[in-house]
């Protein structure tokens, strides 16, 4: 969209986009600037400052890990509360008819358009996906889905398209395919710019010259492995329905990472679940929310905002953030407790499966680039009451930090002081009792992993012809993992991305790889 | 029929509950683990309910099942970390510790436990009947030991348990034996070294010199031996442990964690006051890194430690296989293992008795020659 008509106030600014401080000038700029460099200042600061207070000030480190490891252990037992409640009401929200709950409402004027970015995933992949949303419950005539290609996936994408297209044109309201250039000035490759070009076709092709307006279409932008559950529109529509401002939010699904959960690795279903596990507890406490992946959203509040930003990685979550600025604070992101399948990362071999889920983790860490934007223009956006501006960022400045220093300050750095400290302090009962009682306390930690393990299993597809039912035993107890997974998935992606931040080495957007068997 | 889900999102004010009860909990368990950690308990015994301060005990062994023993009561609940077990909860004082185990030696120590500090001991245990595998120039064919000896009734090492099958025999005769290539190797070690071959000089040369100093000589080994940054060396009739290395690498038993004129003397011995007062007077003049002005109040370190040898002569020492912490000492009635840690009494454990013995380390192993007739000496019951 190459106009601001149409847009909010706010986001008519020149810097509403800002991806990075580059693209900034004078005080601005030195302003992003500092701000990028923060996450990761504060970041190495804790790790090295640990370090450093473990070899001269190790009795102050002792009790300063002591303490955060309490923090933990509640920490854990408040989480893992969110999750066992959450879990409760996704399993609820599964069971529900929602067809008939929302019998009651007038919602066929309403359009979905459901777009899908894709890249280079094979067919069946795409198949699969649209195959789902074939499969929901809900008038198909009101469904447009919108195949975003881009130019640079070569013939073998326009090939697929095509024949997706071919397949599927009959089944659905309309089915758009849309190519993205290459190469267009000031955007990075991505799934942004992939959907913001797919979004502005939409209207331009589909809903002007149909004349569908823009706040009776809601829009899912869904990745290409998302399979859809048959009642996801009618959760959507009781949803947008009972919202209290349906235009002014967006909705977000349970990603749950199990579409080829059982052709993963251990440490890749443990990643996978974990993420699941995360964006469950989120649900459960939906004034922290960003939208995350899969979600949805009225068309009308993208067309406000100018649809999703093409000059940086983190899309999905940064579009929340557009929202809830140019709406002067008035947006929110409705939980909808109700379950998307996607993809675990997987790939032909373990080494493979690691490292791309560590360049995935990385990507989505970058996230962090988020609480620079939000952080500048929390200054310049008044309207947000100060008090509410100072408590987001605190709680996005301690998510960041936190994901980062916290597993390694519990697994690394806890047992710092008795390997760093003073001839005096290793003398010390203090010295000794430290890791017995870092141990006693990560250990009663763990027991939230029993909850993860006891929830996880209830999450599996049908477990294939092929594998055995030994393989439960090994997800039940595969969760010991999650102290290596999470300093290496976790908090190393993490203080990578930040410190690429921090540097001005800014991420491109990488396209995990999808594999999945065809048999799935 | 239900117009919404029944199962509501978590009520805000429930989630507020929660959290208040969780920072209700930290503020409770922060102090309460703090104070823990460091070393404080409440006394719920006795008539005076009151918070004492404790220290521990850090004790190393090599035993696999070991038992432990704090005035006399046998402690269950102790952490066992890789190769050692920490006691805890144990009031200021002196303590006297013992560890025990199934046919081994009893290590025993009065260690005084000061409040807030962990006091450490390595405890040795070695078998109480020595255990030895012979050495002899031939074998059978299926790799038995062979002893040739003057009658059946005489067998060597009759101190010992013998680890291998032997069998003895009169017989001369080596044609259905197999000449054993370890026998001619040991051999060979007893030949080339200096206690085997020049102990009656020495002993006549220290004998000489120990009479012009008018006094009896009590050792015969004049070797100094060093090995990670420890010295064993002989002096004035004793043997000697030095601690070559830098303060910050000290091992404990060199220290006591605060020192005073009355009470180091009474809970570690008149020794090691002296030792710290002699070690902080030579480093004045000095800039050894040990230097410490005033030792007073201190955690302080002596750099020498005197090797009991039970008031009997040395006739070779040397350090126990990959010990700094204790010592090999052959005396006159066999061959022992004093601890260099003289905190408090150095336990001093039988190895393998005998007299007139020659002894040989090579490789972390220890061979002995009693009278002609070489063995390994083993210092575990697992081996």
């Amino acid at each position: 969209m190459d106009t601001k008509e149409g847009l909010l106030p706010y986001a008519r600014r020149f810097d509403f986009k800002v991806g990075r401080a580059t693209e900034l000038t004078g005080k601005r700029r030195r302003f992003y600037r500092m701000l990028e460099i923060l996450p990761g200042l504060a970041s190495w600061t804790t790790v090295i400052g640990v370090l450093i207070l473990s070899n001269y000030a190790p009795f102050f480190a002792a009790y300063f890990i002591i303490g955060f490891s309490i923090y933990w252990v509640l920490k854990t037992a408040f989480l893992s509360y969110h999750l066992r409640y959450n879990w409760k009401r996704l399993r609820h929200h599964l069971s529900l008819n929602w067809a008939q709950l929302i019998e009651r409402f007038e919602y066929g004027h309403i359009y979905h358009v459901v777009i899908l970015p894709f890249s280079t995933e094979s067919e069946h992949i795409v198949d699969e996906t649209i195959s789902s949303i074939a499969a929901v419950h809900y008038d198909k005539k009101n469904i447009i889905i919108v195949l975003g290609t881009e130019e640079r996936a070569g013939e073998e994408a326009a090939r697929i398209a095509a024949n997706m297209k071919e397949k599927w044109q009959r089944t659905f309201g309309n089915f758009l395919v849309t190519v993205h250039p290459a190469d267009i000035a000031g955007e990075l490759a991505g799934k942004g710019s992939n959907a913001t070009w797919a979004a502005e076709k939409v209207r331009t092709e589909i809903l002007d010259p149909h004349g569908i307006r823009y706040n009776h279409t809601l829009v899912s932008i869904f990745d290409i492995d998302t399979v859809l559950y048959p009642e996801y529109f009618n959760c959507l529509i009781w949803h947008f329905m009972t919202a209290r401002r349906p235009l002014k939010s967006s909705f977000q699904p349970v990603p749950i990472f199990n579409n080829n959960i059982w052709e993963a690795p251990a440490v890749a279903r443990v990643v996978a679940m974990s993420s699941t596990f995360w964006e469950m507890v989120q649900q459960e406490r939906p004034e922290r929310m960003a939208t995350f992946s899969s979600h949805s959203v009225s068309f009308q509040a993208l067309y406000e905002v100018g649809y999703w930003q093409t000059n940086m990685v983190s899309e999905d979550s940064r579009i929340f953030w557009n929202l809830y600025l140019a709406n002067d604070g008035a947006y929110d992101v409705i939980p909808l407790s109700y379950p998307v399948s996607m993809d675990a990362n997987v790939a032909p071999s373990l080494l493979g499966t690691m490292r791309n889920i560590y360049k995935q983790h990385r990507r989505w860490t970058y996230g962090v680039e988020n609480f620079v934007y939000v952080a500048y223009h929390f200054t310049q956006q008044k309207k947000i009451p100060l008090k509410t501006r100072i408590g987001i960022l605190l709680q996005q400045a301690e998510g960041y930090w936190s994901l980062v220093t916290n597993p390694i300050m519990l697994f690394v750095l806890g047992w710092a002081p008795i390997f760093l400290g003073t001839k005096q302090f290793h003398h010390t009962v203090l010295s000794y009792n430290l890791p017995i009682i870092v141990r006693d306390l990560l250990m009663i930690a763990m027991f939230g992993l029993v909850v993860s393990s006891i929830i996880s299993l209830t999450l599996l597809p049908q477990r294939p012809k092929d594998k055995g039912r030994w393989l439960y035993i090994v997800l039940a107890i595969q969760w010991i993992l999650v102290p290596i997974t999470m300093i290496v998935f976790s908090a190393l992606p993490g203080l990578d991305a930040q410190t690429r931040l921090m540097l001005g080495k800014y991420m491109g957007f990488w396209v995990t790889p999808k594999n999945r068997s065809t048999t799935t | 029929m239900i117009s919404r889900p029944t199962v509501e999102p978590l009520p805000r004010s429930h989630r507020r509950h929660i959290f208040w009860l969780c920072l209700a909990i930290f503020c409770v368990a922060l102090p309460a683990l703090w104070f823990y950690t460091t070393g404080y308990r409440f006394e719920w015994n006795g008539k005076d309910h009151t918070i004492v301060g404790v220290g521990g005990l850090y004790i190393s062994t090599d035993m696999p099942s070991p038992h432990f023993f704090v005035d006399e009561a046998e402690v269950t609940n102790f952490r066992l970390f890789r190769k050692a077990s920490y006691i805890q909860n144990l009031i200021e004082g002196k303590h006297s510790v013992h560890v025990q185990g199934d046919g081994v030696q009893t290590w025993a120590k009065d260690l005084p436990i000061n409040s807030y500090i962990v006091t450490e001991a390595f405890s040795f245990n070695l078998p109480v009947v020595p255990r030895v595998r012979p050495i002899t120039p031939y074998t059978t064919a299926t790799g038995t030991v062979v002893f040739q000896v003057l009658n059946t009734s005489s067998l060597p090492f009759r101190n010992a348990t013998m680890t291998v099958p032997f069998t003895a025999t009169t017989s001369k005769a080596t044609t259905t034996l197999i000449a054993d290539t370890e026998y001619t190797f040991v051999k060979s070690l007893f030949a080339s070294t200096t206690a085997s071959t020049s102990l009656a000089q020495k002993i006549v040369k220290t004998v000489e010199q120990g009479l012009r100093n008018g006094e009896v000589a009590t050792t015969s080994a004049t070797t100094t031996k060093e090995w990670r940054n420890v010295r064993l060396y002989e002096g004035d009739g004793e043997v000697y442990a030095t601690w070559l290395g830098s303060a910050d690498k000290i091992p404990y038993y060199y220290c006591v964690d605060t020192v005073h004129a009355t009470t180091t003397a009474s809970e570690y011995g008149t020794h090691v006051y002296e030792g710290l007062i002699d070690t902080a007077m030579r480093a004045a003049s000095t800039t050894r890194p040990l230097a410490i002005a005033s030792i007073e109040g201190q955690h302080a370190c002596r750099d020498r430690i005197r090797v009991d040898r039970k008031w009997q002569q040395v006739h070779w020492f040397d350090f126990y296989p990959n010990s700094t912490d204790l010592a090999l000492m052959l005396l006159d009635d066999g061959l022992y293992v004093v601890e260099i840690d003289d905190r408090a009494w150095q336990n001093t454990q039988m190895l393998y008795p005998g007299s007139d013995l020659k002894v040989v380390l090579d490789g972390g192993r220890i061979y002995v020659n009693d009278h002609g007739y070489y063995g390994e000496v083993f210092t575990s019951l697992t081996q």
